[in-house]
């Protein structure tokens, strides 16, 4: 009897034990997780914005306190809560120097010394595991735009103090490391060359076998035709250039080495002169050279072929198309007409045009 | 007989035809990338400078380049030049015979650089001034069937731009600053700014046109020469700004205001227009005359109120009387 009494006895305090432990748990303080705090510099002594983040474990009751703690190197200034984003899982919450009465009235967020203070109004909560945002200086834009910011401490600070701690009277706790650079930014550099690109189509045309019949256009398989070739025959001139002030193509006849023009060099050697290419015609000995089809250059007035104040090709070089300024892909056609009159000495013509592209200096 | 004779002239044809397929006439496309396109120094007599001047084959087959030099003188008033031969040469603004060239001839295959050295000794006795010379890259074509046929050659040029120091002189003016017409109709306002060089070495005139209107007031700020082009020696150059304002009225002056130079020497031109948007006054006249016709041509006051009016008169008229 005494030895089931006793039994009894035992059992029923440690159920009563039980019985208190689950009946009473005190609230568990925890350690708060996802922390984080993102500067817009973090080069030392300058100001910078803070978005410090991190997930409660308990939740924050009316009444409660949240603490960011700076390191004393860190300069607070005149950071009020004008310069500060209170967000629970997104939502702004409004704030003021000290809090609210009520439900939704103002949170109080204040800094004395280097402690930042928000205190939860004597209604509201904030339901455990929330995820909190405090944004401190220009990028507090809720409300009245924040205008003042927190001054980084040095890198030598970095060894006495370095750590951001975060709690409050809610229970959670957690520490931040920061670590300020002496310089954030790194200069990137680059160099694009200047460059000029040039295509010549075709290096070699021909006009075939003349008669006095027609007007002859040089084309790229060298019969020749009666008729002005297409667009980008028979030599399609391209310039590519990235220089401000643009590019120039000239040309140059070599002619017979005296004067420009189509040359025999055989015995009886004979030259068809160069003349301006809108005066070339049948049964006449004449030699033109003109551009059509021009895109992202203009022709020269000497080279447009209009009848107005056309010109032949000369030994010396002339601007034969240019740009003012960069060019991509731009062209032009360079094209050679000729005509024979009936005493023209037969044989075969041959001629040499040096197309030179620079840079405008 | 006659049938062997015509097999073997059909057999000729087709040997022909065979023969034109197989070797047709080939486009040969040339195509070459330079790089710097233009290059100052500035040097004292018997200093030498090195320099790298790039080559590319863009074509679609190997290249053989070959490296040259020429002279040249500013020819026109953009930026543009006419190449030397050497019996042309001015020895007072010469540079060819200072330039040497390690790699005068290359080949190049399709997308291959090659960087070709240069240097530039300035003779102890040089004279001193601006003098200038181009290296030019050129990709050798074919030489010239039978048949009446066209070389074309194509060079491309790197400018060199090199002041031989000692006693230069820097001096230009404004040639000319004036406005295309006196009177506009409507925008753009051309404008032409001449700036001759009257010195020994090339200068970079820049700066801006500013114009007011009648009232005095700054209506905007052009600039002129931005892309900090280069007047040689003896030569004039023109810029062209324009003017396009969303509208304008009346008479406007302009103040054209150029530096130039080591120093910074200043130079002041002013010109004078007129802007008459004539299509947008005659409307407004227009309008105006239309308004009064319509104002003197409707009654304001109806008849049937004219009649009251008149009889509410002449009663008053009869009172006063009695």
């Amino acid at each position: 009897m005494h030895k089931q009494g006793r039994k009894l006895i035992i059992i029923g305090v440690i159920l009563t034990l039980i019985a208190l432990f689950v009946a009473y748990q005190p609230a568990q303080a925890g350690y708060l997780t996802a922390m984080s705090d993102t500067m817009s510099r973090m080069k030392e002594s300058i100001a910078a914005d803070h978005t410090i983040k991190f997930t409660t474990v308990s939740a924050v009751d009316p009444g409660d306190t949240m603490t960011v703690i700076f390191p004393t190197g860190f300069t607070i200034g005149s950071v009020d809560h004008t310069d500060i984003d209170l967000e629970d899982d997104g939502t702004d919450l409004p704030l003021a120097a000290t809090p609210g009465t009520g439900a939704g009235s103002d949170l109080g967020a204040a800094f004395s010394g280097q402690t930042l203070t928000i205190t939860e109004n004597d209604t509201d909560s904030i339901a455990a595991g929330s995820v909190i945002t405090i944004e401190i200086g220009l990028n507090a834009t809720y409300g009245v735009a924040g205008d003042q910011q927190i001054t980084n401490q040095t890198v030598a600070q970095n060894n006495t103090d370095p750590v951001i701690v975060l709690g409050g009277t809610f229970g959670d706790d957690g520490k931040l490391a920061v670590e300020i650079l002496s310089d954030d930014q790194v200069a990137v550099t680059g160099d694009i060359d200047p460059t000029l690109t040039f295509t010549i189509s075709d290096t070699t045309i021909g006009f075939g076998t003349l008669t006095t019949a027609d007007i002859y256009y040089a084309t790229g398989d060298e019969n020749g035709a009666t008729v002005e070739p297409g667009a980008n025959l028979p030599v399609n001139l391209v310039v590519s250039t990235n220089a401000a002030s643009g590019a120039a193509i000239t040309v140059q006849d070599e002619g017979d080495g005296s004067a420009a023009g189509l040359y025999k060099a055989t015995t009886p050697t004979h030259r068809i002169d160069a003349v301006a290419s809108n005066t070339v015609a049948a049964g006449t000995e004449g030699y033109g050279v003109y551009g059509k089809g021009a895109s992202g250059l203009t022709i020269d007035e000497k080279f447009n072929d209009d009848g107005a104040a056309d010109g032949p090709i000369t030994r010396a070089a002339q601007t034969f198309a240019s740009s003012t300024g960069p060019v991509s892909s731009a062209d032009v056609d360079l094209t050679l007409k000729a005509g024979i009159s009936g005493i023209t000495p037969p044989g075969n013509y041959a001629d040499t045009i040096t197309v030179i592209c620079t840079g405008i200096f | 007989m006659k049938r062997a004779i015509s097999i073997l002239s059909l057999s000729g044809l087709i040997a022909l035809f065979i023969c034109s397929l197989a070797f047709p006439i080939q486009a040969q496309e040339r195509t070459l990338t330079i790089s710097p396109l233009i290059v100052e120094e500035s040097l004292d007599p018997g200093q030498g400078i090195s320099g790298v001047f790039k080559v590319r084959n863009d074509s679609p087959s190997k290249v053989t380049v070959s490296i040259s030099l020429k002279d040249f003188l500013p020819k026109g008033e953009k930026g543009q030049q006419i190449f030397l031969s050497p019996e042309e040469n001015d020895t007072t603004w010469s540079l060819a015979d200072w330039i040497c060239i390690t790699t005068p001839s290359f080949n190049l295959e399709p997308k291959e650089t090659r960087e070709v050295n240069y240097t530039v000794q300035v003779p102890e006795n040089a004279e001193p001034g601006g003098h200038y010379a181009a290296i030019f890259a050129e990709a050798k074509g074919e030489k010239p069937e039978e048949g009446t046929v066209v070389l074309a050659r194509a060079k491309l040029g790197c400018l060199l731009l090199v002041t031989a120091r000692g006693d230069i002189i820097e001096r230009g003016n404004i040639e000319e600053f004036s406005t295309s017409k006196n009177i506009y109709s409507a925008p753009p306002v051309d404008f032409a700014v001449r700036f001759k060089n009257t010195g020994t070495v090339h200068v970079k005139p820049r700066g801006d046109i500013k114009i007011y209107s009648w009232t005095g007031r700054l209506q905007t700020s052009l600039p002129v020469n931005e892309k900090m082009g280069n007047v040689l020696p003896v030569s004039i150059r023109k810029f062209e700004p324009q003017w396009t304002p969303t509208f304008a009225l009346g008479k406007y002056k302009a103040t054209c205001d150029l530096v130039y130079g080591t120093e910074a020497k200043e130079l002041s031109a002013e010109t004078s227009f007129w802007l008459v948007p004539w299509s947008i006054i005659v409307i407004a006249a227009l309008v105006i005359i239309f308004i009064i016709i319509i104002a003197k041509t409707i009654d304001i006051v109806p008849q049937g109120a004219k009649r009251r009016l008149a009889e509410l008169e002449r009663r008053l008229r009869k009172k006063e009387r009695k």
